[in-house]
């Protein structure tokens, strides 16, 4: 019984935990339980095997959060669910990442689409979330300089990791195409669905498919169901 | 309130929002917290309110109900009408008055404080201007913010006398990564520049004496006051706009006030870091 965690305290409000060997998806839950249980913690985030916490009122949860790793089990279950992205082909750096690689246009979509990506958090720009997986036979550094303008949802990747860009910004990732899907709709309660541990699937759709999507995506009720399977 | 000429860089801003670090959305709020909540608290508002707060060069705009403002910070003069207003007061005005600013004298953030606080609109449970949740990075010439109609004086007014800080020495206590710092005992002894001022974060001209040791670590979590080295030797204090995550060392962390004094320090004066033991700031 028990997690093994090492308390780093960085400020008055802010609370380093180093949880040793715990995925993505586990880091998520432990944070979801922390959020659920402290009402004084005004905000968690987790990254690279540690949880950060962040609470006006530290000093008087400090031996709580302990006894509450203390007594967490280690062999809590934590799901994870499977999202279906459509991607239009029309990167920018389409015909870039083709020559980098030695490829066909053709064979860089087949690669990335055979691909399976794990979300692994958020970080960078409201809504924009981190994906493991890129195969190793498509995968390139960041662009040597970044570019001024990413058009909303691209769907790009750069070392290692995927994103869909929530918005227009600057960036310096690779981009291989746009999804007609808003991934952050601060509308919404939550404002995102994809979580840490989650499955992402892509698959290509052409131009007035993408337009029919976007439709879809912007009047349906049931976001999470479109996502659930290839349209 | 009818803006009817934009300032520099005039966002509403209260005390920003928590609970959202998860999604990657920023605090936001004020720069300046210390003179935004003092411009409240002479009006009688929640310290918390929402405030215009302009930069450098402040606007011309239209109350088109009665209400009463206040203006602190960065002292920047203004007119009520063509008449030159004071700063730390509570002024009545009328339907159709208009407040014009010129350019603030020295420091960055002016705010203008309304009565019951500005209505505009709430995202993710704030007020604050984010351009990712507004679509926007500033307000414009025309726009409307609501605040609320109040023609009867409150009972209660509040003496202020104490003005912006401008001191240009800030507190900063060993961050994470302080070990990539080389020569940290010598951070009180140079002048240090700033070089860059946004809402995301003030960038700190090099010195030759902070050359880092180590050149990347694992992307980290990062929050205003957290200051970062960057591999050409800046430092970066993150302030109320920035990132959650960062990969640059989280060499030093200033507090609360730091963050408030370094935000009305001007790109291109300098400052002076003073470091303090962490546990001094712990309280422990």
């Amino acid at each position: 019984m028990g997690l093994k965690v090492r308390f780093h305290r960085i400020s008055p409000e802010v609370l380093s935990i180093a949880l040793e060997e715990t995925s993505a998806a586990e880091l998520s839950y432990v944070a979801e339980q922390l959020e659920s249980q402290f009402s004084s913690i005004q905000d968690v985030v987790f990254l690279n095997g540690s949880i950060t916490v962040f609470s006006t009122e530290l000093n008087l949860i400090l031996d709580e959060l302990a006894s509450f790793f203390d007594s967490m089990d280690e062999n809590y279950e934590s799901s994870f669910r499977t999202w279906y992205i459509p991607i239009w082909y029309n990167g920018l750096d389409l015909q870039f990442i083709a020559e980098k690689k030695g490829m066909s246009i053709d064979r860089i979509k087949e690669i990335h689409q055979k691909g399976e990506y794990t979300a692994i958090g958020y970080g960078f720009l409201p809504g924009f979330f981190y994906s493991s997986g890129v195969p190793e036979s498509l995968d390139l550094p960041r662009r040597s300089s970044p570019r001024a303008r990413v058009p909303a949802q691209s769907v790009a990747f750069a070392a290692g990791q995927m994103a869909i860009y929530p918005f227009e910004t600057s960036g310096g990732w690779n981009i291989l195409g746009t999804t007609p899907y808003q991934f952050f709709d601060l509308n919404k309660n939550p404002p995102v669905i994809v979580k840490a541990g989650d499955r992402l699937r892509f698959y290509e759709i052409d131009e007035s498919h993408f337009k029919a999507l976007q439709l879809i995506w912007e009047t349906s009720s049931d976001r999470e169901k479109i996502l659930s399977h290839v349209c | 309130m009818f803006v009817k000429r934009a300032g520099l860089l005039d966002t509403i801003q209260d005390s920003g929002r928590t609970g959202f670090f998860k999604y990657a959305v920023p605090r936001s709020g004020f720069m300046d917290a210390q003179s935004a909540k003092r411009a409240n608290i002479i009006l009688g508002n929640d310290p918390n309110d929402a405030v215009l707060e302009m930069s450098i060069q402040g606007g011309i705009y239209r109350f088109d109900s009665p209400t009463f403002v206040c203006v602190s910070g960065a002292p920047m003069k203004f007119t009520l009408n063509g008449i030159h207003g004071e700063s730390n007061c509570m002024i009545p005005v009328q339907p159709d008055d208009e407040i014009e600013f010129s350019q603030a004298s020295e420091g960055v953030y002016t705010y203008l404080a309304v009565k019951g606080g500005f209505k505009s609109s709430i995202r993710m449970g704030s007020r604050s201007m984010h351009p990712s949740l507004f679509g926007v990075s500033r307000l414009k010439e025309g726009d409307v913010i609501e605040c609320t109609s109040i023609d009867t004086a409150p009972d209660k007014i509040v003496g202020n006398s104490s003005d912006v800080s401008l001191s240009s020495k800030m507190v900063v206590y060993p961050g994470p990564e302080f070990t990539c710092l080389k020569t940290p005992k010598q951070l009180g002894e140079v002048s240090l520049k700033v070089a860059g001022h946004n809402r995301m974060g003030i960038r700190v001209l090099p010195s030759t004496y902070f050359h880092r040791r180590h050149s990347t670590i694992k992307s980290s979590v990062v929050f205003p006051g957290i200051v970062q080295l960057t591999p050409s030797g800046e430092l970066i204090v993150l302030h109320r706009d920035c990132q959650v995550t960062g990969g640059y060392p989280r060499v030093l962390l200033t507090d609360e006030k730091g963050l408030n004094q370094i935000a009305q320090i001007r790109q291109g004066a300098t400052i002076q870091l003073e470091l303090d033991d962490l546990s001094n700031y712990l309280g422990e």
